[in-house]
């Protein structure tokens, strides 16, 4: 007999007495699935934050700040240096000829969160200018309509509503001059404008009694659109501003946070691990203690060492993954597309496949882990011994 | 204890299985205990929020402010029993690097904030030499500072009212550090802050504290008050202290949902390797049970045992898990992270580790209930017989 038919024949034989194993194994499918399930779990909320990241920086478009702001909460940038903005080469121009470059004006507003009763908490409020949403295309109106320019009028992105209270369409809001009404809502396919409110950059600006914007958002002139724009801006350091690819600087900004979430996860769910390899070790020797007598028979009979070490990690990697499916499986019903705001930045969890991934991966080197011991024990089960011990 | 003998003879009949359930608890506790400790620690500051305490900010947080006409408005209201003002600015000592935010109070925090680490007497000099501030020992020793020493912190922008951002302070004392304020304190004096700044700021306040007669009227006071100035120059946002203690556990990351999630799955995990354990060892031991029932251990005795059993790995995993959690809380605590993401340290507090015991032996508990009543109900004739 060849070497894989008898590891086929001892693994079917060793999964067939699996049932009568049933408690050692339900050890290994509960730790895994616990382990796994947690990982994943803390490692959607990675993913979601991600995702929104990825959606909200276009590679297409730039944001031009100033030269000390680390971002654009901090960035202040003139009138009379967008001026100059507008006429720098590498912005993309509509059909009449003007650049694609709108101002922004950034600033966060108290909220009440639902559900009552709770402290506020906040909300990004964005100031967009006459080119918004020729640069923002992805911004469509669902509700009520878009603002005027000019006009003391917001309107709101969907994902504020689960989270915030008196933000629908023809409530007002406490703004630094009195009132203003929310006209409309929108979508943007799922980036951070849609958990932000939005109202005209001007308007928003004189009755903050603030006099610079804080980001320019241009559309960028073909491949090599930036690379002229950062050339020309560096030729006019007395702007002192810089452009990024947009892409790049939401990749740049989210990597404290994202690497937050990717420890925790990975710290937790590595303890996790931990646990459930113990367990895994515990199950795979006592199932080899049980298969004693079966062993030793197969090895009387001539089957090879290898293939009864074989079939223990099969088992082991067999009930493994079992139990990192009912994880993965219990994380994406619990968590997958759950809305979670983390602070003012509001975002759904994801249980993508490369967490599937993932997952399945960590459960197959615990499995490995927990097999491998077990399964030399059993290859250098003395023969002649474990039979006579019956 | 006097069978402790006979317990430690059964765990060791099996050494491997035995210790391979312990490492287990010991991960299974290690992370409890540091998701029960954090959760721990947020659960201290909502219960030590004082229910009568009110905060008022400006609706604005970046660019608005309060008044001190707002303040003298409030004070006269029936409900406010004590009031103060407090205003902040970032600064830094020599270095960009020593960053300092100087608290400017009135002496109405003396009364409404009575957890501020300063004497009667501290007060007074506070008041009596304007340009002092009291450090706690966290930032005197952060800074290299100590009583008599002046202090110029420097601001990026000029921030006062001859052109200049250099602020000329001096230490007047050095206090304990309270636990409460993790970042340190620089405690200042709002009077000499505001006559030294800008004339366009002169009068602005930067927070409310408010003690409230009555606790229960709390929620009601800070819808009155935000209402009484949503059409003014300068809107409010009022908040309860144990609403913003609460808000704070649940901000960015929500603490308490987390901490327990990842709890109860750890003891899951050990659950099912536990319960089959103590299964496996009563079955393999059914005899020896039998014999010591023929010797004239009672039934509760042998349940004791079989719950002892199981027990001993778990509390003593429990215990073991608890202390290396302590460790690497300690450890965590430094991180520079941790405080970027404002994450609290776990507290591994006796009340931790109580509750670690506790569901150590609940888990102890209900996975040897079976087991154990089998015990119990054993016929000696049939279990010496096989």
């Amino acid at each position: 007999m060849n070497a894989l038919s008898q590891i086929a024949a001892v693994t079917g034989l060793s999964l067939r007495n699996l049932p009568s194993r049933l408690g050692p194994s339900l050890v290994i499918v509960a730790g895994m699935a616990a382990a796994i399930g947690v990982l994943v779990s803390i490692l959607s909320l990675a993913a979601g934050y991600g995702e929104l990241q990825r959606r909200t920086g276009d590679p297409g478009r730039a944001i031009i700040l100033s030269q000390t702001a680390d971002n654009e909460g901090s960035g202040a940038i003139s009138r009379s240096a967008f001026g100059d903005i507008l006429a720098m080469p590498g912005i993309a121009r509509d059909k009449d000829g003007a650049s694609l470059a709108d101002p922004e004006y950034v600033s966060i507003l108290l909220a009440s969160r639902r559900p009552a009763g709770r402290a506020p908490g906040l909300a990004t409020l964005r100031g967009i200018g006459g080119k918004g949403l020729a640069v923002r295309p992805e911004l469509k109106i669902v509700a009520g309509r878009m603002l005027r320019p000019g006009a003391r009028e917001l309107i709101v992105g969907i994902g504020l509503k689960p989270e915030f209270r008196g933000f629908e369409v023809g409530d007002k809001v406490i703004m630094q001059d009195g009132q203003w009404p929310i006209v409309g809502s929108f979508i943007t396919g799922g980036d951070v404008l849609e958990g932000q409110i939005i109202g005209d950059a001007a308007t928003l600006m004189s009755a903050a009694r603030r006099n610079a914007f804080n980001s320019v958002i241009v559309r960028l002139d073909g491949p090599d659109g930036l690379m002229t724009l950062q050339q020309a801006l560096a030729a006019r350091p007395k702007l002192g501003v810089r452009a990024e690819r947009q892409s790049e600087y939401y990749e740049r900004t989210s990597q404290d946070t994202a690497g937050f979430f990717h420890a925790v996860a990975y710290a937790v769910g590595g303890i996790m691990a931990l646990g459930a390899l113990f367990g895994a070790l515990n199950t795979m020797y006592s199932a080899v203690g049980a298969r004693t007598q079966e062993i030793a028979t197969l090895r009387a009979l001539g089957f090879g060492g290898m293939a009864v070490a074989i079939s223990v990690i099969a088992e082991s990697v067999l009930l493994a993954l079992m139990g990192a499916l009912i994880g993965i499986v219990l994380a994406w019903a619990l968590f997958n597309g759950q809305g979670y705001a983390f602070g003012e930045v509001l975002f759904h969890l994801a249980v993508s496949p490369a967490l599937v991934a993932v997952g399945l991966a960590w459960a197959l080197i615990v499995a490995l882990l927990g097999g491998i011991l077990p399964a030399i024990r059993a290859a250098r089960l003395p023969v002649v011994d474990a039979l006579r011990a019956t | 204890m006097r069978y402790f003998p006979l317990i430690w003879a059964a765990l060791w009949r099996k050494p491997l299985r035995t210790i391979l359930t312990f490492l287990a608890a010991v991960t299974a506790f290690t992370l409890f205990g540091l998701a029960i400790g954090l959760n721990a620690t947020y659960a201290g500051m909502i219960a030590r929020a004082r229910a009568d305490r009110v905060y008022v900010n400006p609706h604005f947080l970046e660019f608005g402010n309060l008044t001190l006409a707002q303040r003298d408005r409030i004070a006269r209201m029936p409900e406010v029993r004590e009031i103060g003002i407090s205003d902040f600015f970032l600064g830094y000592y020599r270095d960009p690097k020593n960053e300092v935010v100087p608290w400017f109070m009135d002496r109405g925090m003396q009364r409404a904030y009575p957890e501020l680490p300063l004497t009667a007497a501290q007060w007074e000099q506070l008041r009596a030499d304007p340009s002092g501030v009291f450090l706690d020992n966290l930032t005197a020793a952060r800074l290299g500072l100590k009583t008599g020493d002046n202090m110029p912190v420097m601001t990026s922008a000029p921030s006062r009212r001859d052109g200049s951002s250099t602020w000329p302070f001096h230490v007047l004392g050095v206090v304990e550090n309270p636990p409460w304020a993790r970042g340190g304190l620089t405690l200042a004096n709002y009077e000499f802050y505001d006559q030294a700044r800008p004339f366009a700021q002169a009068g602005h306040v930067g927070q409310l504290t408010i003690l409230l007669k009555d606790p229960e009227r709390a929620t009601a006071f800070t819808d009155q008050i935000d209402r009484t100035f949503a059409s003014s120059p300068n809107p409010t946002f009022a908040v309860t202290e144990k609403a913003q203690e609460q808000n704070g556990a649940t901000y960015r990351f929500n603490i308490p949902l987390v901490t327990k999630g990842v709890s109860a799955a750890g003891l899951f995990m050990i659950l099912f390797l536990i319960a089959n354990n103590i299964a496996q060892s009563v079955r393999e031991r059914v005899a020896e049970f039998a014999v010591l029932k023929t010797l004239g251990f009672s039934d509760s005795g042998v349940t004791t045992l079989v719950f002892a059993e199981a027990a001993l790995p778990c509390l003593l995993g429990a215990l073991v898990g608890f202390a290396i959690a302590m460790a690497l809380a300690s450890k965590i605590a430094g991180l520079s992270a941790l405080q970027k993401m404002a994450v609290a340290p776990p507290t591994l507090s006796p009340g931790v580790l109580a509750i670690a015991f506790a569901f150590a032996g609940l888990v102890a508990f209900a996975s040897a209930a079976v087991p154990a009543w089998r015990i119990r109900r054993l016929d000696i004739a049939t279990a010496l017989r096989r």
